[in-house]
């Protein structure tokens, strides 16, 4: 659905985009992760023919990107935390004002997700709180059952109950309607329930690019207690991050957990006189954490 | 198509309170222009109190602004460039998007200000075509106006807008257009006239041009986005660009075009332009430490008719000097567009000449100058002043003809009407001033006028009509008025404006113009409108010109006033000059040329302590010999600084300078005469040739003449060599050769030259002579008092027995009020009396201008003996 090649951006001494290369599948919810500033909103502004990429491809709907124009955008769904809304409009005013736009606009959906997002349509959208706010967007972005579904950070500055909402919601409707969505974050928490896919970005580059299933299968958390007198091995595998002891305990993320006997091996040998060790999954956002943290140290 | 509608639907629905206020202005300002609200009232047009506010200028500003403001107003979803916009990942094509912008434009802008246009022109009466040409015009001026915004706020976000717009009103008025005069020095002209600032010609078309280029910037930043300041800097580059354009000559206002260059062409085809003698004035300047020679001088094209009035301007220059060429001098600003002529026409150049439609014969002008159509240009300073230069000049002539509009009789109620112009007179008010103060011989006028003002038809632009007054009985026409009273002026930008103006003419109902308060009805009140009909240009040379002998200043000669204050001139004379610091021993020629400039500036100044009392006896009795003797010691070494003077010399200070010199030299036969208190000349001589014999040579009076500044070198040479030989030439040499005299009389038109021309046996002398006569006479501005140097054609002719000139002089004299005209009026007087009859006393000159007033032309007979003109006998 979006094959993003050799992506480059840059924005006077700064490069935004370095070279990222992305596939997102059809039917499949991608999250697109990464710190503030890794190059996320360039490079969905790129992709949405917003800003012109200096080098590289981007192919939307199976076409540039470049060339996107009101037959393309008739299906594109895109929501973004900083899109400019008109404010001065009432939810109907504005529901009204999208529909000839859209020459597929489904007057019985938009009824549906008015009732699911429980919107008042006479109250201008200036007056409504930040997240009704994002669900009149969203709705408007949807009813229309776009092919592409954007979202530029959607759940920025949301509380967790109505993030909460608007992602259930989200859920159910790319449920049903099998749609593709990519959906940029800097915090995976906010998307490991909707995400089959994480891709990460950093410092304009791609990280990583996985299923969350292989994502989850890879990383563990490993508790390991020492000898009494006991010190942690200077040189530790590489594919073990952000290695801490304190006292006789030394923690570290495994980034390649095959098996438990193939952990406890690996233990063995870089730590003998090992007392014992614990090993526990972590959640996507504890990845997302060591693997941004572990980005941070290449940096320096 | 329905998706624009639907996006200028959208729009509308944004727009529409800001477009209520955008009609409440339109409407506002139909109001004004109507009249409906803030009517023009002639009461307050003697007003001095107060703010004078122009209601119409004011009124263009505001609706511009609010037009701007509204153009500006976009849906924020719509503005920026930085991917938050929410239009821009909708599906509506940019055509749509800017079709729908554009019927915003159209529709919501351009149409209100439109049928403003049309509502205006309708209720005023103008037919169904103005009301077209109407509508158009606005829709060209909103246009230029107001659709360079249309793309801006792709550009601007927020409050840049505001900021632009802040920019843009800064910039037009203030330190850019002060940097462009420098650059664009047309510029200053393009706004020097009213009504011109904002949407003329010039302006409505660069801005057209450069608002092309505002999609161009956008599309630009689309591409690549500008930071905040080279988004200003883009909209300030823009600014100076379409001012440099307006001011280029790319872009002409509709009345810089030549209405008719081909009759231009073929009636100055052929055509020798000349510069008459007694026209040339040299002075010497200083710009920034570099010297330049100013010229300022009046041309001719000999033969072109009347009707046609030109305004010269000299466009380039070159001087040779014993076949080198001289540096060129810095360029000076003067006008450089044609309408600036139209400028000076209707108050400064004299228009009875050129007055079309009926009129009397021989109508002169009262109050207008005759140098007023002066040109000017900076030559370099030649190294040596006294040695001959040539000077080869390139000049172009803008030849305007004059339109009469209309005309009413002058007394309160007249009314004028015709398809393009018409006029109510309002108040006549004799003996007042425009502020309603008695004022002696004033005409105070209030009239409503109403004047078709297409910018495209060149119908009012640059200036409003102008008003005249003309006596058809006394064929005397008033030019000159002075507007009084706040501008009170509608519809200038709308095809037809209304005004009510006040003008006060002076100097109408004087003792000789025959206007009194009861007869003002019998006066006809004549608008006047000048027309461009197109330019000429020439060239010509002006050769063997020692420039020195021309030279009015030298050294920065002070300009000086004649003193006004009570008190014994004479007195007040001298303790100046005692007061002035004398230059040091040994000093230089540039502090002694210092000196002696002040020493003329004060004689300027004190000038009345050589004026004439009834008798003909000095007011202030005495004499200047303790100044002449001051000035004496600098006479031989600062001979040029001397003959400058001369020519500036009212008092003849320079001719008592040059006695006391001669006679402190010690030359032999120079002695004070006790009877005039001036050096005389008095000496037996041998006879050459003749051994033994001798003869007596007298000089009763060494004399020197401004026409004759080689004279003063005589003496110069006498006092150098102690001898008086160099001063026989002067006495009883040689005789001038007849061909000589003829040269002078070409110069000076003196009389006595005429008188003794026309006596030749040679007739080819006399046929000259009144040839040469008749010529400068025909040139000369039809003016009552003419200025000094011009008047000697007008003697010359009336002496040769022209009794129109003979009529002329008599309107001139008969128009004389003051005293300081004593000396023009000796010289007329002579034209009546014989040569030998010595100088009128007061009573006569009274007499002579009583009977100025009361005779015409027709009651005197010509003695052509004499050359002089006789009351009939049987005239009482």
């Amino acid at each position: 659905m979006i094959t993003i090649h050799d992506l480059h951006k840059r924005f006077r001494k700064t490069e935004a985009v370095a070279g990222l290369s992305l596939e997102v599948p059809e039917g499949q919810v991608t999250a697109f992760l990464g710190p503030n500033g890794a190059g996320k909103s360039t490079t969905i502004k790129c992709l949405l023919n917003l800003h012109r990429p200096d080098s590289g491809t981007i192919t939307v709907l199976g076409g540039d990107s470049r060339k996107l124009g009101p037959a393309q955008f008739t299906q594109i769904g895109y929501v973004s935390e900083n899109m400019e809304l008109p404010l001065w409009m009432t939810v109907k005013q504005f529901l009204d004002y999208c529909r000839p736009l859209y020459p597929n606009w489904d007057a019985a959906f938009e009824k549906q997700l008015m009732g699911q997002f429980d919107l008042p349509p006479g109250t201008k959208l200036k007056d409504l709180s930040r997240g009704m706010r994002m669900k009149a967007a969203l709705l408007s972005s949807l009813a229309y059952r776009p092919k592409l579904v954007v979202m530029d950070e959607p759940f920025s500055g949301l509380d967790p109950l109505v993030r909460d909402e608007f992602i259930r919601g989200l859920l159910e409707l790319t449920g049903q309607e099998g749609w593709t969505v990519f959906v940029s974050s800097h915090d995976i928490e906010e998307v490991q329930r909707l995400a089959d896919r994480v891709a990460i970005i950093n410092r304009g580059k791609l990280a990583l690019d996985e299923t969350s299933d292989s994502l989850q299968a890879r990383f563990r958390a490993v508790e390991v207690v020492l000898p009494d007198d006991g010190r942690a091995p200077v040189s530790l595998p590489n594919d073990w991050l952000h290695a801490e002891q304190a006292g006789r305990t030394l923690r570290f993320t495994a980034s390649r957990f095959g098996n438990e006997e193939a952990l406890a091996a690996a233990l063995r040998e870089a730590m003998p006189g090992a007392a014992h060790h614990e090993v526990r999954a972590m959640s996507l956002r504890e990845i997302f954490v060591a693997l941004a943290r572990a980005y941070r140290l290449e940096g320096k | 198509m329905n998706l624009t509608l639907h996006h200028f639907l959208k729009e509308f629905r944004y727009l529409r309170l800001r477009w209520c206020v955008l009609l409440a202005v339109v409407l506002l300002d139909l109001g004004v222009q109507m009249e409906w609200v803030l009517p023009m009232r002639a009461a307050e047009l003697g007003s001095v109190a107060g703010v004078t506010v122009s209601y119409d200028t004011l009124m263009r500003l505001v609706l511009w602004m609010v037009a701007w403001w509204f153009m500006l107003s976009v849906p924020p979803e719509e503005s920026g460039n930085d991917g938050r916009g929410y239009a821009q990942t909708r599906p509506l094509s940019r055509v749509s998007y800017w079709a729908g912008r554009l019927m915003v434009w159209v529709l919501l802008v351009v149409t209100p200000l439109m049928l403003e246009s049309a509502v205006y022109l309708w209720l005023n009466g103008r037919p169904w075509d103005e009301v077209a040409l109407g509508m158009a015009e606005r829709a060209w001026a909103a246009g230029s106006m107001t659709l360079w915004l249309l793309p801006l706020p792709l550009l601007l976000r927020g409050w840049e807008r505001y900021a632009a717009i802040v920019l843009v009103v800064l910039l037009k008025e203030s330190w850019l257009t002060s940097v462009l005069y420098v650059v664009f020095k047309e510029l200053h002209w393009v706004y020097d006239s009213p009504q011109m600032a904002m949407e003329c010609g010039r302006v409505v078309k660069a801005t057209w041009l450069v608002g092309l280029l505002v999609p161009v910037v956008v599309m630009w930043h689309q591409r690549r986005p500008f930071g905040m300041l080279a988004r200003l800097g883009v909209v300030v580059l823009l600014v100076a660009l379409q001012h440099g354009m307006e001011a280029s000559a790319l872009f002409r206002n509709a009345y810089e075009k030549p209405s008719d260059p081909e009759l231009i062409r073929r009636l100055t085809a052929g055509r020798e332009v000349a510069i008459a003698e007694r026209d040339r004035r040299f002075e010497q300047e200083n710009f920034n430490g570099r010297k330049y020679i100013l010229f300022r001088a009046h041309a001719l094209l000999g033969g072109m008719p009347d009707e046609y009035v030109p305004f010269w301007r000299a466009t380039s220059e070159a001087m040779m000097q014993k076949g080198k060429a001289m540096p060129a001098p810095p360029k000076g600003e003067g006008p450089r567009l044609p309408f600036q002529g139209l400028a000076y026409l209707g108050m400064h150049y004299p228009m009875a000449a050129a007055l079309p439609g009926e009129k009397p014969d021989g109508l002169l002008s009262v109050d207008a100058q005759q140098t007023a159509q002066n040109m000017q240009i900076s030559l370099p300073q030649p190294e040596k002043l006294e040695e001959p230069v040539s000077v080869h000049l390139g000049l172009t002539a803008e030849w305007m003809r004059v339109q009469r509009l209309g005309e009413v009789p002058l007394k309160a109620g007249a009314r004028f009407q015709a398809p393009g112009f018409e006029i109510e007179l309002l108040q006549v008010r004799p003996n007042e001033d425009g502020r309603g103060d008695k004022a002696y011989s004033c005409v105070t006028v209030v009239y409503r006028m109403s004047a078709r003002c297409f910018e495209w038809r060149n119908d009012l632009m640059p200036l409003f009509p102008h008003p005249c007054i003309l006596s058809p009985k006394n064929r005397y026409l008033w030019q000159f008025m002075v507007s009084s009273g706040s501008e009170q002026v509608r519809g200038t930008s709308l095809g037809w404006c209304h005004m009510i103006q006040q003008q006060t003419f002076h100097s109408v109902m004087t003792c000789g113009s025959g206007v009194t308060p009861k007869n003002l009805g019998e006066q006809r009140l004549v608008w006047l409108k000048p027309e461009y009909l197109g330019s000429s240009q020439h060239e010509m040379e002006m050769k063997d010109l020692k420039i020195g002998g021309y030279l009015l200043k030298r050294d920065g000669w002070p300009w000086s006033t004649p003193a006004t204050e009570a008190g014994n001139p004479r007195e007040a004379f001298l303790r100046q000059v005692r007061s002035l610091p004398r230059p040091a021993e040994g000093a230089g020629r540039a502090e002694i040329a210092q000196y002696v400039a002040e020493v003329y500036a004060a004689s300027a100044v004190y000038i009345e302590r050589v004026y004439l009392g009834k008798e003909g006896e000095l007011k202030w009795p005495g004499n200047d010999r303790e100044v002449c003797l001051l000035l004496a010691p600098y006479f031989v070494e600062h001979a040029d600084v001397f003959r400058a003077a001369l020519v500036h010399d009212n008092a003849s200070l320079t001719q008592g300078v040059m006695h006391e010199a001669v006679l402190q030299a010690g030359i032999p036969g120079i002695t004070r005469s006790e009877k005039t208190g001036w050096a005389r000349y008095e000496r037996e001589v041998p006879v050459a040739g003749k051994p033994g014999q001798v003869r007596k040579r007298v000089m009763e009076m060494l004399g020197l003449a401004p026409w004759r500044p080689d004279d003063l070198d005589v003496y110069v040479n006498a006092i150098r060599r102690h001898s008086d030989e160099p001063l026989w030439p002067l006495m009883d040499g040689k005789p001038p050769s007849t061909d000589e005299v003829l040269a002078d009389y070409a110069k000076s038109f003196d009389r006595g030259y005429l008188g003794w021309l026309m006596r030749r046996p040679d007739v080819k002398y006399r046929e000259e002579a009144e040839r040469l006569t008749r010529k400068a006479y025909a040139e000369l501005p039809r003016v009552v008092h003419l200025e000094r140097g011009f008047e000697k054609p007008l003697q010359a002719a009336v002496a040769l027995g022209m009794p129109e000139a003979l009529d002329w002089m008599l309107r001139d004299v008969a128009m004389r009020e003051d005293e300081l005209a004593r000396g023009a009026m000796m010289q007329y007087h002579a034209m009546f009396a014989p040569q030998d009859q010595g100088q009128p006393d007061t009573k006569t000159l009274l007499k002579f201008v009583q009977d100025a007033r009361r005779y015409s032309a027709k009651d005197y007979r010509y003695d052509a003996e004499k050359m002089i003109w006789e009351l009939r006998p049987e005239r009482p």
